[in-house]
């Protein structure tokens, strides 16, 4: 998309598979999306759709049996899939901060929560102790952890949810990273809480001109906190577009169908569009489109041949048919 | 969904307590109480949807087993189609469970991955005595189909099924007996959007089709406003606002409906709430706070919420009744309504299981 400034971070045709007993599992086919400085880009899909193997793989992250096996993560001008192992260790957690779905199982259990924060000071820093303490108090402060200097040294096990979240908020801007990931950061909090911690993220956006990479399945979140959005299915992405024209005109028959069979507030006497059939797993993805045999508007060659991601209107893509025609190059 | 008359409840609830006990130290001693819910009372009429919300550890799950008696009540009354089920004897108790069911929000878990789904399904009949053979054999044909799954599928197991499938089998074994009130604890917390549509028409459908009765428990407001016809708001094991769904959603008075409300993120970027953020967590159910239990977080709080429980303050009657638990309200009985908008309110003090009982 033709955002003017040049990407901090840009995607492009990144593959990943997962190789197991029953073969090779194509997670993610060829996606590609790029980050302005300071936006909010969000990843939205249903479970099982690839949007979590991306996060994990822009960071190298994968674990056996996952590998990238195709495509380029540009961030500041360095590709970070084929950068060696210690370069790229110096940027994740220091450029490139991330917070996950479980804060249950992301923290050490057996280390006070200050220790663990002040580690990735000392590693990416060189903070010495002291100054990394003081560092972790205002650290804790600013994400809302009172009264810092008791928390300071508590085990996970003694904070909340919404608390260790905030922890991990904490140790991700520890280095003040210009771009975070965040996969499904409130999808285990409450609904107050998850208000809190979205207000805080927006805050400390604001304050560090920070990117968010915002990996989610809830579009009403999405709705209140994205600029840009990425639709993903079956391990591609099938629509991109600004969030208002993405929610107000959806192109694709797949956001559309999600967005109807969605309850909405004042839409209560309608029935929920429900679509058909399930998502795909990668071992079986239909031929074609992916979404095709699930699709209210599917024609004759969805399902031989694969549509490519092209702008329909102006900076809105999407990856289907039933636009070939009306493509903008 | 179907307006009905206002009758009889099905189902009354009041002043229900369950206190589960905390031990601790050599010999196991109680050394706490944890009060999962404390005095909650609410009806649910024939073949309408109460909708019961509240965020983790509020107790409304503990709600949803306490009235199936599948945990045992420390106090209260319920009262199932003018019977009583706390103290019915064992046969009464099993016709009970053919009368009422649950469907679990985790379909992984909820069901047995070494039987096949027509054993599943057709368990309850076995047990119950009520088909052998051939007869529980097409029953169970019956009930797939009537869940949308081909009955060809009961000699599959349910490891063979996605998410969403397996809910509609879970909803095939709670159909089995031919209930007439469900209780669906999260039926569809657990599933994608596409597949949640599927299971909210199913449950709406089966609702017209049989007449059932549903407690709908979930902590998703956009799914609550869709399915309930009316909608009670829990916290820290207390109800504190109950009213008909459009009227709640139009109209919430409770501070903290207003803040769930608020929080709940709108899937429509041209619509921007004003989120009221709440400062901290929800407090432990073991020591709650005095008088209101929502004070500390309550953006409206004021001295008397420390210290007096809140009054029970009521507008209209049976279904359409709008009742709110908070001082902003309403104060003790001597004291008229403090809002001048809000004078055609009753205001109750005191009890409210006793108030709730005292107002019919």
């Amino acid at each position: 998309m033709a955002t003017g400034k040049r990407p901090l971070l840009a995607v492009s045709d990144l593959r990943v598979s997962f190789f197991t007993d029953r073969g090779e599992a194509p997670a993610v086919r060829g996606v590609s999306l790029a980050i302005p400085p300071g936006q909010t880009v969000a990843l939205v899909g249903e479970s099982g759709c690839g949007k979590s193997t991306v996060a994990l793989a822009i960071l190298r992250l994968l674990s056996d049996p996952g590998r990238i096996v195709g495509g380029r993560v540009v961030f500041k001008g360095q590709d970070l899939v084929s950068l060696p192992e210690p370069a790229l260790r110096a940027i994740r957690g220091k450029e490139i901060g991330m917070i996950f779905q479980e804060p249950m199982t992301s923290l050490n259990p057996v280390f006070p929560i200050g220790e663990q924060i002040a580690e990735v000071l000392h590693v990416h820093l060189g903070l010495p102790k002291r100054e990394a303490r003081l560092e972790v108090l205002r650290l804790l402060e600013k994400v809302g952890i009172a009264p810092a200097a008791r928390r300071i040294d508590q085990y996970p096990h003694e904070l909340s949810g919404g608390m260790k979240q905030r922890v991990m908020i904490a140790m991700a801007l520890a280095c003040q990273p210009d771009l975070l990931i965040a996969d499904e950061p409130t999808t285990a909090l409450d609904v107050t809480v998850q208000a809190q911690i979205l207000e805080l993220l927006q805050e400390l956006q604001q304050e560090l001109h920070m990117a968010i990479l915002l990996i989610t399945h809830n579009l009403g979140i999405v709705a209140q906190f994205a600029q840009e959005v990425h639709v993903m299915y079956a391990g591609k992405i099938v629509e991109h577009a600004s969030v208002h024209p993405l929610f107000q005109h959806p192109l694709h028959p797949y956001t559309q169908a999600l967005l109807k069979a969605l309850p909405r507030p004042g839409h209560r006497a309608e029935r929920l569009a429900a679509i058909a059939g399930t998502v795909p797993t990668p071992f079986q993805y239909p031929p074609g489109c992916a979404f095709a045999p699930r699709c209210p508007e599917v024609l004759a060659h969805c399902s031989m041949q694969e549509p490519s991601c092209l702008e329909a209107a102006p900076c809105h893509a999407v990856a289907c048919w039933l636009y070939a025609g009306s493509v903008q190059r | 969904m179907n307006e009905q008359p206002t009758g009889h409840p099905l189902l009354e609830v009041r002043g229900l307590k369950k206190y589960f006990p905390l031990r601790s130290g050599l010999f196991s001693r109680v050394s706490a109480w944890i009060k999962a819910v404390d005095d909650v009372s609410f009806d649910v009429y024939p073949g309408e949807t109460l909708g019961l919300v509240g965020e983790s550890g509020c107790g409304k799950t503990t709600v949803g087993r306490s009235i199936l008696r599948l945990i045992e009540p420390t106090a209260g009354e319920i009262r199932f189609a003018g019977m009583d089920v706390r103290r019915l004897d064992s046969t009464q108790l099993r016709w009970l469970r053919r009368q009422m069911q649950i469907i679990f929000q985790d379909p992984y878990s909820s069901l047995n991955p070494r039987m096949t789904v027509g054993a599943i399904i057709g368990e309850a009949l076995y047990v119950h005595g009520l088909a052998r053979g051939q007869e529980l054999d097409r029953r169970v044909q019956e009930l797939l189909a009537q869940v949308g799954l081909s009955p060809s599928y009961r000699s599959r197991y349910p490891h063979e099924f996605s998410g969403g499938q397996r809910q509609r089998i879970g909803i095939a074994r709670a159909l089995a007996l031919q209930p007439r009130f469900l209780v669906c604890d999260e039926p569809v917390s657990a599933l994608d959007v596409s597949i949640q549509a599927q299971i909210l028409n199913l449950l709406q459908d089966l609702q017209q089709e049989l007449g059932l009765s549903y407690l709908f428990i979930s902590h998703d407001l956009n799914v609550v406003e869709h399915i309930a016809d009316r909608v009670a708001v829990m916290y820290l094991g207390k109800l504190v606002e109950m009213a008909p769904v459009d009227e709640l959603f139009r109209n919430p008075l409770h501070p903290y409906t207003q803040a769930l409300m608020s929080a709940n993120p709108v899937p429509d970027p041209t619509i921007r709430t004003r989120r009221i953020v709440l400062a901290g967590d929800v407090p432990s159910p073991v020591q709650p706070p005095a008088g209101c239990p929502f004070h500390p977080r309550c953006p409206q709080v004021m001295a008397r919420c420390k210290t007096i429980a809140p009054p029970l303050v009521r507008s209209g009657h049976g279904k359409d009744e709008h009742v709110v638990w908070c001082h902003l309200y309403g104060t003790a009985e001597s004291e008229t309504a403090s809002s001048p908008s809000l004078s055609s309110w009753s205001s109750t003090a005191g009890d409210s299981g006793a108030a709730f009982l005292q107002g019919r």
